[in-house]
């Protein structure tokens, strides 16, 4: 079963990054533009790995991130931020509450997110 | 015949009066033997106004005389107040009783004598009116000094000065009351007692006891008014201070010489005089002690004082500053100002509102300052001088503009911080787009190595990026994560990344560690920071040393590691080693130093448990040492 991974970011840069950065691994990805966008997607289809944006216009990454709980408990959700000083006490307010994630940092290279995917998914890489 | 005091010691005169010059002389003649002095008047009015003259204790008036005749002169000399008195021998031709013609002789002593006269006749008589007139003299003389007498007392007894007589020889005649109180001793004790016994400094006795002669009357008026200090020694063994005056004074005979001393109690102004002093003191110190300049001149601008801040200021002393005008020291162009202020604030209202203008120095520079001036008035409220408080604003205007530097770097580095971070997104769509053309062309298409250089180039813009996050020193260290390294691997990372200058100023870099080193817990990019800010620190300061060398020195203490970067530099001074830690602070030209490095580094090694310290030697190089705890991998 082909795994899906979805992409939440309001730049569609990053987007893209993600689509061409995936494109030849056994992956599927989606992508949304807001957390709304993405929490609707959420309930639609199931993911195995949820890439999340924090800054963004309407409901930020962390709202996003307490809504996506509430629809999936347990998917792998990696926040890639540039950065998350302004963030950092709702992060830390959501870890108190239970909710899991991990934080990467923009820039990432298409090597990078290449192993990062595959070691999120398919178990440690012999990298 | 009458005896007599020799009338030349009781200064009597008599009045003569005839028409004849021959008369006369022959009356002096006659009254030579008298021995009192003859006035002459040739005619009754020479006669009147000698009276206004002279006091005379006889007139010898002659009957006959064209104008006016004896009578009527006597008749004159009875109606004024102050010869009402005076006896009157009449000198007449004819014996006869023609005498009863003078009105006034019931109202006096009137005698006549006939001519031809006798002159032993004329004496006796003359000599009985002169022993009248001093027995007459005498008693109104004993009168007089009665009444004085009384009035002395009077004074003594209710003057608040003590007043003392003493004898030629010094001991003490009589004292008031005065005396009495202040010194404790009773009248009968002090009577008798020996000036020096009660006074320290007292006027000596030998000038007491010297006769003043009549050559000295000039030194006797000096001692007259003479008055000095001296304390009186009182009973119970105290100590009053006192002002003494000594009027000196001789009587006929020496013995009588001696000295009224007149004592005033000058403790509570002597307190006043502290009091004053102190507070002239406190005035003057804080005057002096003021690091505002104050200085007075007056209404030409003349200079009169200043204090030292005001000399030190201008560089003039006060005895250069006298010969000057407040006009001297003011640059033409703040004439106007100067002079517009004086008509419209200070003449009108007393004072000026605090503005600003410049003063020349001695050495010619010129400074800005805040000034305030004031009038000064005189005791008519007439205007007569001015002062004028000088603060040097020259230093308040650096700082202000390093205050404002300061606030515009920090809002610079906020506002190159966000850039930064917007920066990253479309940097790493770059860079994904670029490794995806790249992994798409093929090896042998020279579009793969333009791509190449695009993604080389795109590396550098991240690092650029990265550099100046660290340089505002945003997030940075809050957000990267402590992993651990080799410092070794580290400084030659860092070398690596200057070795263009390296290279091109020919420095030495010299690296010597032990072999076995273990690695800190710490934050790589932070340290590669500090690394980079050190080392180019170093480059800058060998860069005209003719020996160019850079150590890094690295070993192992307990649980710490010691990391030093040595530089055969120029060194750095110690009123800068003060400041080198200090954000902003810098000593490189405007443009090549942020003044942010060290201070950046500092904080970076103390947020990580380090420390960073400077040791360095002018004109021999500068060691930065950095202490970080080797720490583990979950530190703190």
């Amino acid at each position: 079963m082909i795994k899906r991974i979805l992409v939440i970011d309001d730049d569609e840069a990053i987007r893209k990054v993600f689509l061409l950065a995936l494109e030849e691994t056994e992956f599927q990805v989606d992508t949304a533009p807001s957390g709304e966008k993405g929490i609707e997607m959420c309930k639609a289809q199931h993911y195995d790995l949820i890439y999340l944006d924090l800054k963004m216009p309407g409901m930020n990454g962390v709202e996003t991130l307490r809504k996506l709980r509430g629809v999936d408990p347990d998917v792998p959700v990696y926040i890639i931020t540039a950065f998350w000083g302004e963030f950092s006490e709702e992060l830390n307010q959501a870890k108190e509450a239970g909710m899991a994630f991990e934080i990467m940092k923009k820039p990432l290279t298409m090597e990078q997110l290449v192993t990062l995917t595959i070691g999120i998914l398919e178990g440690p890489a012999d990298y | 015949m009458v005896t007599a005091m020799n009338p030349s010691e009781t200064g009597q005169k008599i009045l003569i009066v005839d028409d004849r010059p021959e008369n006369l002389l022959a009356l002096e003649k006659v009254l030579r033997e008298t021995g009192a002095q003859t006035i002459r008047a040739a005619s009754g009015n020479e006669a009147l106004k000698a009276t206004l003259h002279h006091d005379f204790a006889l007139a010898i008036l002659d009957v006959q005389m064209p104008e006016m005749d004896g009578y009527e002169l006597a008749e004159f000399l009875r109606g004024d107040e102050n010869t009402r008195h005076l006896p009157i021998i009449f000198l007449t031709a004819v014996y006869s009783d023609e005498h009863h013609v003078f009105k006034g002789y019931a109202a006096g002593a009137v005698d006549f004598v006939t001519k031809p006269y006798r002159p032993e006749i004329l004496l006796a008589k003359v000599m009985v009116f002169l022993e009248l007139d001093r027995q007459k003299r005498e008693l109104v003389e004993k009168v007089e000094v009665e009444k004085a007498k009384g009035y002395l007392e009077n004074i003594l007894l209710s003057m608040v000065d003590a007043v003392m007589v003493v004898s030629g020889e010094g001991l003490i005649r009589t004292v008031n009351n005065a005396l009495v109180s202040l010194s404790g001793y009773g009248t009968d004790e002090l009577t008798g007692m020996p000036l020096a016994r009660l006074f320290e400094n007292a006027p000596s006795s030998s000038l007491l006891s010297t006769p003043v002669e009549e050559s000295s009357i000039d030194e006797t008026k000096a001692l007259l008014y003479q008055s000095r200090e001296a304390r009186l020694l009182t009973k119970d063994g105290s100590r009053i201070p006192m002002e003494v005056s000594a009027s000196f004074f001789h009587g006929k005979k020496d013995a009588s010489a001696g000295a009224v001393l007149v004592a005033r109690d000058i403790r509570s102004r002597i307190k006043d005089r502290e009091a004053l002093k102190n507070s002239e003191e406190k005035y003057r110190n804080l005057y002096e002690s003021n690091r505002d300049g104050i200085a007075f001149c007056d209404m030409n601008g003349r200079f009169l004082d200043a204090n030292q801040a005001f000399r030190d200021m201008t560089g003039y002393g006060v005895d250069e500053l006298v010969k000057l005008k407040r006009q001297d020291l003011r640059p033409e162009k703040w004439r106007y100002l100067d002079e517009d202020i004086f008509k419209n604030q200070i003449m009108p209202r007393g004072y000026s509102d605090e503005y600003e203008k410049e003063y020349i120095r001695k050495d010619g520079s010129v400074f800005l300052a805040a000034v305030r001036v004031w009038l000064i008035r005189d005791d008519q409220e007439n205007p007569s001088g001015l002062w004028e408080l000088v603060r040097d604003t020259t230093a308040h205007r650096l700082e202000e503009q390093n205050r404002v530097m300061t606030e515009k770097m920090i809002a610079l580095g906020m506002m190159a911080g966000g850039m930064a971070h917007e920066l990253n997104n479309p940097m790493m769509g770059i860079h994904v787009f670029i490794e995806y053309c790249l992994k798409h062309t093929a090896q042998e298409d020279r579009r793969h190595g333009v791509l190449a250089d695009a993604l080389l180039e795109t590396e550098r813009c991240k690092g650029l990026v990265h550099n100046l996050l660290t340089f505002c020193h945003m997030g940075q260290l809050a957000e990267e994560e402590c992993r651990k390294i080799d410092c070794e691997k580290l400084f030659e990372r860092v070398s690596t990344l200057l070795t263009y200058r390296i290279e091109k100023e020919n420095v030495q870099v010299i690296t010597c560690t032990p072999e076995e080193r273990p690695g800190i817990w710490a934050k790589e990019n932070s340290m590669q920071q500090v690394f980079l800010n050190l080392m180019s620190n170093s480059l800058d300061a060998v860069r005209e040393s003719p020996n160019k060398e850079i150590r890094f020195e690295m070993q192992q203490s307990g649980e710490w590691i010691e990391i030093a970067i040595s530089d055969t530099g120029c060194g750095i001074s110690p009123e800068q080693m003060e400041r080198i830690f200090d954000p902003f602070f810098t000593t490189k030209p405007v443009g090549k130093g942020t003044g942010l490095g060290l201070s950046v580094s500092k904080s970076i090694v103390e947020s990580q448990g380090g420390t960073l310290n400077c040791l360095s030697e002018l004109g021999k190089g500068t060691t930065f040492v950095i202490k970080m705890p080797i720490g583990n991998q979950q530190p703190q």
